[in-house]
């Protein structure tokens, strides 16, 4: 199968440094394809060369199976997207807003397709009031609203759950299977939260600096059989001493009275089992997936 | 006491001049009498101005007239007219008592013998200072004026004639003026090439001329009092 | 697609307040200048009909509507840059600003067409803002002065020009005086296009038009040479249509000259725009 968005080996500087460094993916037809990175890895940078608003330093894209410099208005046709914040024409009505949008996108809809738009974001009763008077999150909504309101193949958005209350990532949530689902659109989200890529996406690459660090299937990237296990316990060197060499190769760091081992899932009870007949006091125990805990130290969230 | 210094310089040269045949006042009373021909009239007028810092197209007007005083010129746009009309000069000289007239020699004029005739009015408060006409004096009309005024300056009228001579009503008057330098203050205007129409430096005075030509004259067929309203 | 372009990019200037700024500032000036005029109109011509009548006996209705609308012409116009700037200054740099050129620019729509589609947008507003000007001056001017023969003043000079002849110079004068301000209208456009906010193209182009204008009026060697070549120069060439004789190869040489100016201005607001990241 073809895939829909194929970049190879972009990269993007800005002056001498370098946002974007020959970052290859594919994206493949009615996929949901995570972005995944901290703050500054490049995720925008990359969406607005696939969206045509800055142009590569190198390498090239084809989406549909075309090259985008030679088809932009035919691809650019079929795309709908958010990017970075969500920005409207604050001195008109979200109605009007859509309509303007849509008219650019070279369709006609309806009153009767707008107001169903923007029901299913939920900006009932408000449609007709300037985006000025708009909550951050209202706006984000009217942006999801924007995307698909000349109903693309190729929907992208850049992390369009920023500023959302938790019903409103739920709520988007839902919409993004449910347009992979029922109507086989491919979707492009970025993220700097990876629990919100994993619900959602099947396909993902995580990246840093501008680089790849991973991509693949999420199932696989994020599969049980590589877990970071975290043992808090009474006193951590007493314990070390006290399993007596027991998954050794799998001790990893000792931080904090808490004990890490990199294993899979079914290694866990024999070494809790291990554990409790040291005597040992075992205040608590969680695991991570490899890459969620190699993700929380690119993001600093995690110590 | 300038007049006075006048009257005594022409009565001087009157005297010399005594030998012509005709004395002032019956070439005067013979221009008065082609002009009191003229119970009224009226006139096609042709104002062209040849004055350095107007640019104008030709103004066509109508004038009336009727005896002894009643003048009226009527056009549809702004009009510029010299500030003495000829009319008034007729009719000044009609009233033979306001000023005195002395010969003060011959002249001439288009290959026309003419005889220069000054004329002083009696009254300090008359506009007029002095007026010298070259007078045609057989068919008793004026070739040519030069006026020296109070509020003026210098001016000079050329008078020609055509069909109507016999009315004393010229065919085309020149008008030499006086005219100051014209100066607006750059508040009042937006100047697009200031630097090219200065020409500062020379004295203020220069000459400008106005022809007013006259046609489709209609003589004693009756004006309506209204017009001069 | 231009057209529909073209459509919205008119929805979205006239359903700005800024834009409605200078048609009402041009309004209250009007309807100022006409209100002073007739109270006051006698005593601005004072100094003028003193000199002449020096020499001249002077009839007519001077103070008509058409010296009402040349006088306001001449007053206004040197002050519709600024209108037309805070507008046009605002097409490309303003939806930086907003954000919305993140929007606009992923749709269906080349980056020339874009440009396209604002230049004649603005110039439109432009045309619209003269008219305005035009129609009000000279409407109420006609209307409350009534007409008869313009007497053009210069420093060193009148011109009359017949009534018969007004409408049509009034015309071509706003024809003329929309291409000059259609260079105000490109220039603005361009620095639009390399700025990120509005306030620097709008102030840099009155900046800009200052100190031309400034220059223009020094009267010193090492200016005069340059003169013609500033696009300010040709910007009162409307001027030019109320001067007898009319001297067409004049006022045709300055339209070409701002008619250079407008493709270079846009020329460079293409080159510019279609290269340009979307990094706003
Ligand atoms: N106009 C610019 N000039 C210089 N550097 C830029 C510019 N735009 C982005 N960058 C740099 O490029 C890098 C990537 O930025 P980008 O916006 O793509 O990150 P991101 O992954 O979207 O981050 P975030 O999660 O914060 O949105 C950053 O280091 C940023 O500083
Ligand atoms: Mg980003």
């Amino acid at each position: 199968m073809e895939p829909v968005i194929e970049l190879n080996k972009i990269s993007k500087s800005f002056g001498a440094f370098k946002a974007v460094d020959e970052l290859s993916l594919e994206v493949y037809k009615g996929n949901v394809f995570g972005f995944l990175g901290p703050n500054g890895a490049g995720k925008s940078t990359t969406m607005r060369m696939i969206l045509s608003l800055i142009k590569p330093s190198s390498g090239s894209i084809k989406i549909f199976g075309k090259e985008l410099t030679s088809h932009r208005n035919e691809i650019m046709r079929q795309i709908g997207c958010i990017i970075e914040k969500p920005d409207f024409y604050l001195y008109m009505s979200a109605e009007k807003n859509l309509q303007l949008f849509s008219k650019l996108s070279g369709v006609d809809v309806s009153k009767n397709k707008i107001q169903e738009i923007i029901e299913l974001v939920g900006l009932k009763g408000r449609e007709k009031d300037k985006v000025k008077t708009y909550s951050h999150g209202m706006k984000q909504r009217l942006g999801i609203a924007q995307t698909l309101i000349h109903n693309p193949e190729l929907i992208i958005l850049d992390e369009p759950t920023t500023g959302l209350d938790p019903q409103g990532i739920i709520d988007i949530r839902e919409m993004i299977l449910r347009l992979k689902n029922d109507m086989g659109k491919t979707i492009i989200l970025s993220s700097h939260i990876l629990s919100e890529i994993e619900l959602v996406a099947n396909r993902m690459v995580i990246i840093n600096k501008g680089k790849q660090v991973a991509q693949g299937e999420v199932t696989e990237l994020l599969s049980t059989q590589d877990l970071i296990l975290s043992i808090e316990v009474e006193d951590g060197k007493i314990a070390i001493e006290k399993l007596n060499g027991y998954k050794k190769e799998k001790f990893s760091s000792l931080e904090n009275n808490t004990l890490k081992f990199s294993l899979s899932k079914n290694e866990i009870p024999g070494l809790v089992n291990e554990l409790n007949k040291t005597g040992i006091k075992i205040y608590g125990i969680t695991y991570r997936r490899a890459l969620e805990e190699y993700f929380l130290k690119l993001t600093h969230q995690y110590n | 006491m300038i007049r006075n210094f006048i009257l005594f310089f022409l009565f001087t040269l009157c005297f010399s001049n005594y030998s012509v045949a005709q004395t002032s006042s019956q070439i005067i009373n013979k221009v008065n009498t082609n002009f009191s021909k003229v119970n009224d009239y009226t006139a096609d007028m042709s104002i062209h101005l040849d004055v350095s810092f107007i640019k104008m197209n030709d103004i066509a007007a109508k004038v009336f007239f009727k005896k002894p005083k009643k003048f009226k010129v009527k056009a549809e746009g702004i009009m510029l007219l010299p500030k003495q009309n000829p009319n008034n000069i007729q009719a000044m000289l009609s009233d033979t008592n306001t000023y005195s007239a002395i010969k003060t020699g011959t002249e001439i004029i288009n290959g026309v013998n003419t005889t220069i005739i000054t004329v002083i009015p009696n009254t300090d408060t008359a506009d007029l200072i002095l007026g010298k006409f070259w007078i045609d004096a057989n068919k008793g009309l004026i070739l040519k004026s030069h006026l020296t005024t109070r509020s003026n300056g210098n001016l000079e009228i050329e008078h020609f004639y055509g069909a109507n001579f016999s009315y004393a009503l010229p065919d085309k008057l020149i008008f030499t003026i006086e005219t100051s330098k014209f100066k607006l203050p750059k508040a009042l205007v937006v100047d697009l090439d200031s630097a090219s129409t200065e020409d500062t430096g020379k004295p203020e005075n220069k000459k400008g001329k106005i022809t007013i030509v006259f046609s489709n004259y209609l003589v004693n067929k009756g004006v309506d009092d209204k017009v001069f309203k | 697609m231009i057209y529909r372009l073209l459509k919205v990019e008119l929805y979205k200037i006239f359903s700005r307040p800024r834009s409605y700024i200078g048609f009402v500032a041009i309004a209250i000036l009007v309807f100022i200048f006409q209100l002073a005029l007739f109270v006051d109109g006698k005593t601005y011509l004072i100094f003028l009909i003193q000199q002449l009548e020096t020499n001249f006996s002077i009839s007519g209705n001077i103070l008509n509507g058409y010296l009402i609308t040349y006088v306001i012409l001449q007053t206004l116009i040197v002050q519709m840059p600024l209108m037309v700037a805070l507008v046009t200054g605002d097409l490309l740099s303003g939806e930086a600003s907003a954000g919305t050129m993140r929007l606009l620019a992923t749709k269906p729509i080349s980056r020339a067409n874009i440009i396209t589609a604002k230049f004649i947008a603005g110039s439109f507003y432009t045309l619209l803002l003269v008219l305005w000007l035009g129609g009000l001056a000279l409407g109420f001017g006609l209307w409350i002065f009534k007409t008869g023969d313009l007497m053009v003043l210069s420093t060193d000079h009148i011109s009359i020009i017949p009534a018969a002849e007004c409408l049509w110079r009034f015309f071509a004068a706003c024809v003329v005086a929309f291409i000059s301000l259609s260079v105000v209208t490109t220039f603005s456009l361009m620095l639009s296009a390399f700025s990120d906010n509005s306030i620097v193209p709008i102030v840099s182009t009155m900046a800009v038009i200052i100190i031309f204008t400034i220059i223009g009026t020094l009267d010193m060697p090492l200016f005069n040479n340059i003169k013609p070549l500033l696009f300010t120069t040709h910007m009162i060439v409307w001027q030019k249509l109320f001067q007898d004789p009319l001297s067409i190869s004049t006022i045709l040489k300055s339209i070409a000259i701002m008619l250079a100016y407008i493709v270079g201005f846009l020329s460079v607001t293409y080159y510019r725009f279609i290269k340009k990241d979307i990094l706003s």
